[in-house]
């Protein structure tokens, strides 16, 4: 039994825990506002906010792409579709996108008023890019985007002028506000109580029938069937692996740990602090609200872009089953197209990565069909301690060339030791070019991946030194 | 000013097929397709799937009561194979389940057995091998072999075009439900009603009257329903029919990207000869037009390219040659533009390649060759307007092409590793189905005795504003508030033989149309108050909702006027035909007065590249847009701002990738990539052409749906000079679309 809240209702259905929300949405809530465009998280058609409490006061939503939403993840939150949205007089930003014309056939139209709905509950400003960002998870094939964006910047000028800076995402006062400002109906003051009041879920248990779910953005696309008919195991229940930490000179990032959560974690701007940007070019934000950096490690693509970002930082993974835990080099993990060192019932608990030192340099590059939500053509990672111009450490990382995520160690141990200069770089470029494997397919030829690979991993250098590169390398 | 729909849409409440079958008991149709591109079915195993629970029924071509045939122009395409296949997911059998995902897991337990057939892929080798749809035509005007020898500059070359996925939010569904008498009622999500229920009759063996085809309104249709929402619809129909219960059928993303037609890609091969101060003299042209396994609209929409074979440009010898080729592909179809955008692609490509070799910036050719108002068109018809020129000026004067120009290339200098390109594209596109039959409407109004309206036509909204501009057109001609007016959805009783909502011409015919039934209703009431009055009709006049005589106030307004004219038993419906006046084709001589009229403008699109990574983003789109006299500026600027990006999606990053067996690779969102709002221009400026030019659109109005598409080409020449401004010495080849991939390949490769 599946106890949760749909928009001003409290409901328990009985149902499979991996029944896709929308489905659920559509099929036992008979609510039709959600719609399926491509049933995979590429289109946002299906967009709901799902709504918890985190501690005391804080009431967190998220938009999320309810297609592959598992129905067991709503246990104790509230769900927010287009419907729990609508009252006598119309939103803001109903109201905006009607005057706006920002609706044209109106198939994608709820997915975006629920994604920037959500924007208004969890931002701290009233930024345009970020603005666009919260729907960047939506597609739109009618309009260009271009009367969506008058629209999302028709409510953000209406907004300035309010109080919204001076309330804080999540609290009782943004909830307050934003229905004064007509954007949520009033039942929202409710359900932070309301909540509260829910049997909370309780720790999971690992068995061996159950799959494991971190996002399960992955899963519910390639084993659809099985994840509507196995128990499932959700990581995000391990509230205890929520976390991001650091501890004498390692930083922790837990295995529930989502995209969003590492894009915006304060430890992690230090350590990187260009990946609040840089992250922005993995998945959209629904997606992003989902998948676990853990999740996309397991997934073992050859392309996954977290795994090549923590690849380069030489993370070392930490698994348990329960009883017994051990630790793996990154580097180690993979031993072919999608086969790894870790056992059914081991759940990968931490990422662990050395926190860099001044002197270390971080970059991470990709190349994609679509700059953003796409996966990648190519994608590479670096991390690479300079000492009065040498090398003292390097690693190097490449998606999308090989069965694996590469770590290039031939190219890594040639770098060693040496001095950043035009002719040192060229003959890493070979080395690198050796390293790899890529074939041709829907991403890319191998003739364009090993040329893309190369000019990526020369923008590393040109990025770390720009004054040594010079950008008229790129005729060599 | 609001909208009806809109404000439906914002609510989430407008209702798109499937959510029309909401909490009706259904039965569920899964697909079984071809996973071979051309064979003989030796055998087909159906026993485990008839064993699977909850299976209601499996249909094949053996089951059609009524003629196995979808081909709406030629009849050559079953609607369920008959002993072979002619591309992958061509449809075998239907299943019919329980469940959709029972009815999918059923599909899969079937096992088909295929004898391979060898498959063509490619439009030039079906070309070599005359293995054609229809025989090729050619249109022609002065004489191009007596041409050559006048020009001083002759380039020949060829251009590949890619095709492209519709992507219409709403994939294909329909769903069907038992009548009484043997007959069905259809729920379909189709530009083309009647299609739909000729179709369904046909294959059920019913007359059209025993199908009722229904639509409220489609989540886009992008010419994707206009021929291939058809064959859903008749599988639900015929399920529905056999087993008596209603049947839904709902295509799964994949499905759809996998089963349905795309844009044609096209190979083309040109000819094209100027004098040395750049008058273009000749242009010789041969479009390979890859159509795919049958017909469905492809020699419509061949013709189409033929038509615009000269694009905005007058050209006084010019041969054009077009072949519909058939091969082993998914059979191609209806896609915004049909044809046109193709033939200017491979035009605009002939331009840049001649400006090239003559040492000058394209702009100067395109703006020297523009038609002007008597100039002559391929197929014999007269260009009626100067507006090309007129679009150009005011562009130019507005934004100064010379000077953006100048910008980028002094910014270009300093940027050794980023390059900015500038192109510019005059369009020219011709309004009117080149099918002449189809250029007629229908439309029912009716005033009901409270006043408000009701309206039907063949029009099928799919977010294109067609319902709006119709509400328009009642609200303008009875003088009344648009908020009393409401459309409802298209539906084969109540307008029958409708055209396809198509050709952009949804608000052009049925706007008219409405615009005649309107004024037929007012002038009954014109009539009643002049009887009234003791007066003449002609001094009677409504202004809103106000009822004057000879410019006075009366006692009515439009409620109690429309009252008292029901109490005096007068009619206050009426169903009003329209048909485009004056044009004609014909096909013997292959020329005519094809089109009611031209639609205009000009679009300068500047982009900035990143040589390192071959990425590159839309910096501006700047567009003078000639809209005649705009029945409804807002949706006409919405679907500029659509079509420029659909177009720009089309020859940048939506790429269809083929496997060698002819299987789509690119079969998921994840693969076939569609513009995102980060990649949507960063600056976009639309103004409209001033023009009190009478036009046959409704209210003097202009066609808006596909035209602007055309704009995406700036985009792809603009891309083009970006890269030579990197690589000066570069061969451009010409191979859409124009991906990262082949950017960064063209920028590093010296082989290219």
């Amino acid at each position: 039994m599946t106890s949760f809240i749909i928009n001003d209702k409290e409901i328990s259905l009985n149902l499979r825990d991996g029944k896709a929300t929308l489905k659920t949405i559509r099929e036992n809530l008979h609510l039709q506002g959600s719609k399926e465009g491509c049933g995979e998280g590429d289109c946002g058609a299906c967009m709901v906010l799902l709504g918890e409490n985190i501690g005391e006061s804080t009431l967190r939503y998220k938009a999320i792409n309810s297609c592959l939403l598992p129905t067991g993840e709503l246990s104790g939150k509230h769900v927010v579709t287009i419907e729990g949205l609508n009252q006598k007089r119309l939103s803001l930003i109903q109201e905006t996108f009607a005057t706006e014309f920002a609706a044209q056939c109106g198939f994608c139209t709820p997915g975006f008023i629920i994604a920037f709905t959500g924007f208004l509950m969890t931002t701290t400003d009233l930024d345009k890019e970020e603005a666009i960002q919260s729907v960047s998870g939506n597609i739109c094939r009618c309009t260009g985007y271009v009367s969506i964006k008058r629209a999302l910047f028709a409510i953000l000028k209406k907004l300035n002028s309010s109080d919204f800076k001076k309330t804080k995402p999540g609290s009782a006062a943004r909830v307050k506000l934003l229905i004064d400002e007509n954007i949520l109906p009033s039942y929202f003051k409710e359900i932070h109580k309301k909540i509260k009041g829910m049997q909370p879920a309780g720790i999971p248990i690992l068995s061996s029938h159950k799959i494991i779910a971190g996002g399960g953005t992955d899963i519910a696309i390639q084993k659809r069937d099985i994840l509507e008919n196995q128990d499932i195991y959700f990581i995000s229940e391990r509230k205890d692996l929520r976390e991001i930490f650091l501890n004498e000179g390692k930083c922790y990032i837990g295995g529930a740990v989502t995209f969003e959560e590492l894009r915006t974690s304060k430890i992690m701007e230090k350590i990187y602090p260009q990946g609040k940007n840089v992250f922005q070019l993995i998945a959209s934000l629904p997606i992003r609200n989902r998948a676990t950096v853990a999740g996309n490690i397991i997934n073992a693509s050859p392309i996954g872009d977290m795994t090549v970002f923590f690849l380069a930082m030489d993370a070392i993974l930490s698994f348990s089953d329960g009883i017994n835990k051990r630790e793996i080099p990154l580097r180690e993990f993979y031993k072919g197209y999608k086969t790894m060192d870790k056992k059914d019932n081991e759940i990968l608990e931490w990422i662990i990565i050395n926190v860099p030192d001044k002197n270390t340099f971080l970059h991470f590059e990709k190349v994609s069909k679509r700059k953003y939500l796409d996966i990648a053509s190519v994608n590479t990672g670096i991390c690479i301690t300079v000492k009065k111009h040498i090398i003292e450490k390097v690693g190097i990382s490449a998606g999308g060339v090989g069965p694996t995520p590469l770590y290039l160690s031939k190219t890594c141990e040639y770098l060693t030791g040496k001095k950043i200069e035009e002719s040192i770089i060229k003959d890493a470029l070979k080395i690198a070019n050796e390293e790899i494997s890529p074939i041709s397919d829907v991403r890319g030829t191998e003739k364009y991946k090993r040329l893309l690979l190369r000019n990526l991993l020369l923008s590393h250098f040109i990025e770390l030194s720009p004054k040594t590169i010079n950008q008229n390398i790129l005729s060599l | 000013m609001k909208d009806y729909d809109v404000l439906l849409h914002v609510k989430g409440e407008s209702e798109f097929t499937a959510d029309r079958a909401a909490g009706m008991e259904m039965l569920h149709i899964a697909i079984l397709t071809s996973t071979s591109a051309h064979a003989k079915i030796s055998a087909i195993n159906f026993d485990d799937a008839r064993k699977i629970p909850g299976v209601a029924g499996i249909f094949t071509e053996k089951d059609i009561p009524g003629n196995n045939e979808i081909g709406n122009i030629i009849a050559d395409e079953p609607l369920l194979a008959k002993n072979e296949v002619h591309h992958v997911g061509q449809p075998i059998a239907i299943i019919v389940a329980e469940s959709r995902d029972l009815a999918k897991k059923a599909a899969n337990s079937i096992r088909v057995v295929y004898e391979e057939l060898p498959p063509i892929f490619t439009p030039r080798e079906a070309h070599a091998k005359g293995s054609f749809i229809a025989p090729p035509r050619t249109f022609s005007l002065g004489d191009i072999e007596g041409a050559w020898k006048n020009c001083d500059c002759i380039v020949e070359g060829s251009v590949e075009i890619g095709g492209q996925e519709h992507l219409y939010l709403e994939t294909q569904n329909a769903f069907a439900t038992p009548k009484e008498g043997g007959g069905v009622k259809v729920y379909s999500s189709s530009q083309s009603p009647t299609a739909v229920q000729k179709t369904t009759a046909g294959i059920l063996g019913l007359p059209m009257h025993q199908v009722e085809v229904d639509v409220l309104r489609l989540g886009g249709g992008f010419g994707g329903k206009e021929d291939q929402a058809t064959p859903y619809a008749a599988m639900a129909a015929l399920a529905a029919m056999i087993l008596k219960k209603p049947v839904q059928i709902v295509l799964k993303r994949e499905e759809d990207l996998c089963i349905t037609g795309k844009r044609h890609p096209y190979s083309s091969d040109y000819k094209i000869g100027l004098k040395k101060d750049g008058t273009i003299l000749a242009y010789d042209v041969k479009f390979f037009q890859n159509s795919g396994a049958s017909a469905d609209l492809s020699t419509a929409i061949l013709e189409r390219t033929l038509l615009h074979t000269t694009g905005s440009y007058f050209i006084p010898n010019v041969r054009s040659y077009a072949a519909c080729c058939r091969t082993n592909l998914v059979p191609n179809t209806a896609y915004r533009g049909f044809g046109g955008p193709q033939a200017m692609l491979v035009l605009e490509s002939a331009i840049w390649k001649a400006a090239e070799k003559l040492g000058i910036n394209p702009v100067v050719l395109q703006k020297k060759n523009l038609s002007k108002k008597g100039d002559e068109f391929p197929y014999g018809m007269k260009n009626l307007s100067d507006n090309a020129i007129k679009c150009f000026e005011q562009a130019d004067k507005k934004y100064d092409i010379a000077d953006i120009m100048e910008n980028a290339n002094k910014w270009n200098e300093s940027h050794p590793s980023k390059k900015k390109g500038v192109a510019v594209m005059p369009l020219c596109f011709g309004i009117s189905f080149t099918s002449t039959f189809l250029n007629q409407a229908s439309s029912l109004v009716h005033v009901y005795n409270d006043g408000s309206v009701g309206v039907t036509t063949g029009a099928i909204e799919m977010g294109q504003g067609v319902n709006a501009k119709i509400r328009t057109v009642i609200s303008r001609v009875f003088s009344i508030d648009i908020s009393r007016i409401k459309s409802e959805s298209t539906n084969t009783t109540r307008n029958a033989n409708t055209s396809p909502t198509a050709a952009s011409s949804g608000a052009d015919l049925n706007g008219n149309a409405t615009r005649i039934a309107c004024e037929d209703i007012l002038s009954r009431l014109k009539a009643f108050v002049a009887d009234q009055l003791e007066t003449s009709p002609e001094q009677v006049e409504i202004k809103n909702e106000k009822v004057l005589c000879g410019g006075k106030e009366t006692k009515w307004n439009w409620t109690s006027l429309v009252n008292d004219v029901y109490f005096s038993r007068i009619g206050l419906s009426s169903l009003a035909h329209y048909a485009t006046p004056k044009i004609f084709f014909d096909k013997k001589i292959e020329k005519g007065d094809a089109f009611a009229y031209h639609t205009f403008g000009t679009a300068i699109a500047e982009v900035n590249l990143d040589c390192l990574r071959g990425t590159y983003e839309v910096e501006s789109m700047k567009i003078i847009h000639d809209a005649g006299q705009s029945i409804h500026s807002v949706i006409d600027r919405g679907q500029i701002e659509g079509a420029v990006l659909q177009g720009i999606g089309w020859l940048t990053m939506e790429e269809l990738v083929y496997g060698k067996t002819g299987k789509l690779l690119t079969k998921d969102l994840s693969s076939y990539k569609i513009p995102d709002i980060y990649f949507s221009p960063k600056e976009i400026s639309i103004e409209f052409l001033e023009s009190d030019e009478p036009n046959a659109g409704a209210l003097n109005s202009k066609a808006i749906g596909e035209p602007p598409f055309m704009y995406g080409l700036a985009v792809y020449f603009a891309l083009q000079n970006a890269i030579k401004a990197f690589r000066p010495k570069i061969n451009t080849i010409f191979d859409t679309p124009l991906t990262p991939e082949k950017v960064l390949l063209s920028l590093f490769n010296d082989h290219q």
